[in-house]
């Protein structure tokens, strides 16, 4: 296998991991657009997709659906909605009182509520604390080009992640919801004097930013066949980062953020002699250069404060 | 009515509220290490809080014990201290409680250094168990490697610490808000997977064997023999640890109540303005951040030399997640709201075990109530009384004009 194709290999296996990790950060990044805070419990929504599509998957197997085309329909559209419905709830219950509270609250209080969700499917799931195994669903196989390996399931994860990406796409910039959003990430003084329902804003921010990482949830487990309940807390630094180095409040900067970041990655561990534990660190690393020295990310607005 | 509170508590009457109050306060958390049944103490916590609540709400009470306090400065601090000497022998028979309250003093200790720069300056950090494990694997691996006395191994824990935050400084310098959350975020998931695989800290399996503390000859293994009763060997670890946070409180006291607590202060409420009344913010930010990140350090120095073992599970995340409530919890910019967060924090989960799988849902649970319910802790943080400190300044001021006016004279 040459240098090349080695590249080739490498970035592929990396944008899997950046698709998953531009996923989620959409979701930190609508949540900083209409909210104007960070929700560091948004990993834990994306565990809860995984966690979900099992409760799912269980479901589909009483009702007698086999290991077919609709159980994953099934899969997808109940996780969706399931950790949907949790995500409102709880952004109801306790993400809006702390809206206007200053970051270092709302800030403690995502993440306690980080810590609530994973306990729960800790707790609730049977035997939640152990890893979980994750059915395999999608066509085995692959095929090869030169010497680079391409499975069938990279490339139907792919697809589900470009068409996820252009119905967010398409609900921000087309539909009456999304200009509702962008109207209250704008300005939401505004929006409410335009007419803007503002409390049915959030929801529907919360609804597309849990659906999305419920999607990223789904595929990480089809991908790596299996789900723990602690790994929304990496995840929800990672798509925090991602939405950063995109810039935040930038959907499409969120997706750009996700999958430099899963390249980072892998080629970091194929091609820097640290060893591949390691490359998060350089990953983490290139995220504060990034924070130092262009802090409104790569597509972010640019705002300054001068004396 | 604040008048009548005032004129009585400070006669000798005074004097006996003052201990009333400290010994109802000290048996008050000495009870939640005694009480062994769940719902009893949790009955005692919201009794006391309640209390608390109420003593926020009533002025008239708490200037009253408060000039009681001023009038009686001496008496109450040899109060205070020989309640504290009493711990060791109230748990004569649980070491265990024992050890969870060195626990809860060592947390003291790193908390003060984040509030410096969480509470006082308004610098968030999400770093707090990584600047520990600095100062736990330095004090470690000086201690098993090189052979060094405990003490030099505290203190180059410590420094070393205020070094290492030098290298994030800038960063955190750059940064605001958010970004600045991500930065040290991202900072401590850094060090945590460095530790796990770098070869010379052991990885995975940490550090094993770390000497316990000895100080020229006397050894922290040993149980003090005092005749009638015999202490644990953690007592030694107590008095110690205990030693540690009253130095350490009294400096940040000292800087609360300096000019620099002033200046830093005008930097954590509006940088612009503080800017252009000539503060120097890169300055004073270095400064803080630094000394805050050696208190860490130093509580993770003596962590290291406490348990004699420790490995990278220690310094998660979840640790940092732990100290920046206590700071939020307990109040922000208060020494003594630290004090009472870190007790709390630390104990209740021990003390919780009877709900062992529940624990961590009710702790991420009563984070959020709290939180919206009572933002400002459980302390809240009194607008600062700027009388002596002005007074001390003009002082200063009308010093040097007397003593050129005596030049005058002479010449």
């Amino acid at each position: 296998m040459s240098g090349f194709e080695m590249i080739i290999q490498q970035s592929i296996n990396g944008l899997m991991l950046g698709m998953m990790y531009a996923l989620v950060a959409v979701g930190f990044t609508l949540y900083f657009g209409v909210l104007d805070l960070i929700n560091f419990g948004h990993g834990d929504f994306f565990m809860l997709g995984g966690f979900m599509a099992l409760v799912m998957y269980m479901l589909g197997e009483v009702l007698g659906l086999g290991d077919n085309i609709f159980m994953l329909i099934l899969m997808f559209i109940g996780s969706m909605l399931l950790t949907a419905v949790v995500a409102i709830g709880t952004a109801r219950l306790a993400i809006k009182p702390v809206m206007k509270a200053p970051m270092i609250i709302s800030l403690l209080v995502t993440l306690g509520l980080g810590i609530a969700v994973r306990e729960s499917v800790r707790l609730l799931y049977p035997l939640g604390a152990n890893p979980q195994f994750f059915p395999t669903l999608l066509p085995q196989g692959d095929f090869t080009i030169g010497n680079v390996f391409i499975r069938y399931e990279n490339l139907i994860i792919l697809a589900i992640g470009i068409l996820t990406i252009l119905v967010v796409y398409y609900i921000i910039n087309r539909t009456k919801m999304g200009s509702a959003i962008r109207a209250v990430a704008q300005d939401d003084e505004a929006a409410k004097m335009m007419g803007v329902n503002f409390n049915r804003t959030i929801d529907m921010t919360f609804l597309i930013g849990a659906a999305v990482a419920a999607i990223a949830g789904i595929l990480f487990g089809l991908y790596y066949g299996r789900i723990q309940f602690n790994m929304g807390a990496i995840m929800g630094v990672i798509g925090f980062s991602a939405s950063v180095i995109g810039g935040l409040g930038n959907v499409f900067g969120a997706i750009v953020g996700g999958i430099l970041f899963g390249l980072m990655e892998t080629l970091a561990a194929a091609a820097l002699p640290i060893g591949s534990e390691n490359k998060r660190v350089f990953a983490f690393l290139v995220v504060i250069l990034f924070l130092i020295f262009r802090p409104n990310g790569i597509l972010g607005e640019k705002t300054s404060e001068r004396v | 009515m604040t008048e009548i509170g005032k004129h009585k508590l400070s006669g000798p009457l005074g004097v006996l509220a003052v201990l009333l109050l400290e010994a109802v306060l000290f048996f008050a958390v000495m009870a939640i290490f005694l009480i062994e049944g769940g719902w009893v103490l949790i009955a005692e916590i919201v009794v006391g809080v309640a209390i608390l609540i109420l003593l926020n709400r009533i002025p008239g009470i708490k200037t009253g014990l408060k000039a009681a306090f001023t009038a009686h400065k001496t008496i109450a601090i040899i109060g205070a201290l020989v309640l504290l000497l009493l711990p060791p022998f109230l748990l004569v028979k649980s070491a265990y409680w024992l050890f969870v309250l060195i626990n809860a003093v060592m947390f003291i200790i790193a908390c003060l250094g984040l509030n410096l720069q969480l509470g006082s300056t308004g610098m968030m950090n999400l770093a707090g168990a990584a600047f520990m494990a600095f100062g736990a694997y330095t004090a470690g691996l000086l201690s098993l490697n090189a052979g060094w006395p405990s003490w030099a191994t505290l203190l180059a824990g410590m420094l070393v610490t205020g070094l290492f935050s030098i290298i994030l400084f800038i960063p955190v310098l750059k940064t605001k808000g958010h970004y600045l959350a991500l930065v040290t975020i991202a900072f401590q998931f850094m060090v945590v997977i460095l530790v796990e695989n770098v070869e010379f800290t052991g990885g995975p399996q940490g550090l094993k064997n770390i000497p316990y503390l000895t100080f020229f000859g006397y050894s922290f293994n040993e149980a003090i023999n005092l005749g009638f009763i015999t202490l644990h060997k953690y007592a030694n670890y107590y008095y110690f640890v205990l030693l540690l946070a009253i130095v350490v409180a009294l400096v940040c006291y000292r800087i609360y109540r300096s000019w620099v607590g002033v200046t830093v202060a005008t930097i954590r409420d509006d940088e612009v303005a503080a800017r252009t009344n000539g503060v120097r913010i890169n300055y004073w930010k270095l400064v803080i951040f630094v000394l805050g990140n050696c208190f860490i350090g130093l509580s993770g120095a003596f962590f290291a030399h406490l348990i004699g073992f420790i490995s990278p599970p220690n310094f998660v995340f979840d640790r940092s997640l732990v100290m920046v409530s206590i700071v939020i919890l307990g109040g922000m910019d208060n020494v003594f709201g630290i004090i009472l967060g870190s007790i709390l924090l630390i104990t209740l989960p021990e003390k919780l075990r009877f709900i062992q799988e529940y624990r961590f849902l009710i702790y991420g649970l009563l984070l959020i109530i709290m939180l919206i319910f009572k933002p400002k802790g459980l302390i809240p943080f009194v607008p600062r009384d700027y009388k002596d400190l002005l007074t001390k300044a003009k002082s200063k001021l009308t010093a040097p004009a007397a003593k050129n006016a005596g030049g005058e004279q002479n010449g």
